[in-house]
């Protein structure tokens, strides 16, 4: 695996190119499962797995599909996949497989994925392609994780379900302890700090979004 | 005569060979295609099904032990030392340290399920209701040492805000009071509506009276909610629930629910007098 190679992925997937905040991918998880960090870090395993796996599959099996049935096959790489996280989900985490709910059958729908296949895993060796699945979910997962820790700090005073803000408060001399902002655990609270992410990860790194995406 | 000739200069013979051969490779590269991707799927199809295989038993058992564990928490068995109000208000029924072991163990001591016949004059009852019952319900029957029932539990449904709420609900023998509540299934909005599954929401369930469901002539509903309680039901027993603030369409489901299967499954255990007679042994 060329090094050089390797460390550009590296870069690509997890800041200059991510898949969240420069690509827009995967929006759909991304404001559905980060009202709670425990969840949001078992989506995001659950897709690193995924994404990983599938792209190392295909590309060990790149020479001999045939390219008019290549998306065929990476949707059945993928969704057997899928399958086998929301099986050993509810084997293993009966209780966050509950929580997560259908979204873990729905990794399958995940832009990300699908994209890293056709992108990357179809015409590239299988240990960079692996590489590059580890990645691109590292990726994905990181930015998912600092929207949840937020949500679900101001939303339930909580990380990782433990009260954090009550003790601050009182500690600080106050009583009453931490009023919830209910909105930041519900869909819209999801949605601006989804947006307010990519505007100060897009202001930092420099890039500029056109409508066309360029 | 050089109308005769394709455009690539070559005469018709030759055209019509060219034609079958590409015919012929684009035949054999479709079936390739075809027998290729049948033998990934069969591939796949296998892995995954051994997968499931080697994982059924675990789910099975999970899925059981979850659904006891909630049948205990409305009977209000506690695993073992344990006193619920040393829980946490935001602790679900998951969090109770249940020895699997325990849990089946009491569960065949203490407890026996029975199909109890639903007679026709009840079924105007469910009207209203989301719970879909064929000619029987289950009631699960909680018996003493001395093999007198002493609590009856059952199944309820009703709908929340996002989609059907699914739970388990349990009276003492005399029906005078609700001994508690666990919410099987749920898919309200977390943080609000599906506080409801939290021990703090599900506290006020126990010892709630449940009075005026005898008197039906009242037209008054049997149980209600308010917005703030000063003592639990444990305490100074009431007919009332302590809504969750921010979830009134989910508390309004949940009351409702409560309001129309209660006053069936009441009826119905009024009326068969000795459940424990009336109904068939149901084994799960």
């Amino acid at each position: 695996m060329p090094v050089s190679k390797s460390m550009q992925l590296l870069k690509d997937d997890l800041w200059k190119n991510n898949p969240v905040t420069v690509q827009i991918l995967g929006i759909c998880s991304t404001l559905a499962v980060t009202n709670i960090f425990l969840n949001t870090l078992i989506m995001g395993l659950g897709l690193t797995f995924v994404t990983a796996f599938s792209a190392l599959t295909i590309s060990l099996m790149r020479n001999v599909i045939p390219p008019r049935v290549r998306m065929m096959v990476q949707t059945l790489v993928i969704s057997s996949y899928v399958v086998i996280v929301d099986i050993s989900l509810r084997a293993y985490v009966p209780d966050i497989s509950r929580a997560l709910g259908p979204y873990v059958g729905l990794i399958i729908t995940n832009c990300i994925i699908m994209g890293r296949m056709e992108a990357f895993a179809s015409g590239n060796k299988p240990l960079l392609s692996l590489w590059d699945g580890v990645l691109s979910g590292i990726g994905y997962s990181w930015v998912l994780l600092v929207i949840a820790f937020v949500r679900e700090l101001l939303g339930f005073g909580t990380v990782l379900g433990i009260q954090v803000m009550d003790p601050l408060i009182h500690g600080l001399g106050y009583t009453g302890g931490w009023v919830q902002w209910s909105f930041m655990i519900m869909a819209p609270g999801g949605f601006f700090m989804l947006a307010l992410f990519i505007w100060i990860a897009n202001s930092v790194s420099g890039h500029k979004l056109t409508h066309s995406g360029s | 005569m050089w109308l005769s000739k394709g455009p690539g200069g070559r005469d018709e013979n030759q055209n019509t060979a060219v034609h079958e051969h590409k015919t012929g490779d684009s035949m054999k590269r479709a079936l390739t295609t075809v027998f290729f991707m049948a033998a990934v799927t069969a591939v796949f199809i296998a892995a995954l099904a051994a997968v499931n295989e080697l994982s059924r038993s675990r789910i099975r058992m999970n899925t059981r032990i979850q659904e006891l564990k909630s049948v205990m928490y409305a009977f209000d068995v506690m695993p073992g030392g344990m006193r619920e109000d040393a829980l946490p208000p935001n602790a679900s029924t998951g969090d109770l340290p249940w020895n699997n072991a325990d849990l089946i163990e009491i569960r065949s001591r203490e407890f026996i399920l029975r199909s109890v016949p639903v007679p026709d004059s009840l079924k105007p009852l469910l009207k209203n209701s989301f719970l879909t019952t064929g000619d029987s319900v289950l009631i699960w029957i909680r018996v003493d040492s001395s093999g007198m029932p002493s609590a009856y539990g059952f199944h309820l449904r009703g709908k929340g805000l996002w989609g059907t709420i699914e739970a388990f609900a349990a009276v003492n023998a005399d029906l005078s009071a609700m001994t508690g509540i666990d919410f099987l299934s749920q898919v309200e909005t977390p943080g609000l509506g599906a506080r409801i599954s939290e021990q703090e929401f599900k506290s006020y369930f126990r010892n709630l009276g449940l009075g005026r469901f005898s008197h039906t002539a009242s037209g008054q509903d049997g149980i209600s909610m308010v917005r703030k309680k000063d003592a639990s039901n444990r305490q100074v027993q009431t007919h009332e629930l302590q809504a969750i603030t921010g979830a009134t369409q989910t508390c309004d489901g949940v009351l409702d629910m409560l309001n129309t299967d209660l006053r069936f499954y009441l009826a119905l255990l009024r009326g068969a007098s000795g459940v424990m007679q009336a109904g068939t042994e149901f084994s799960e």
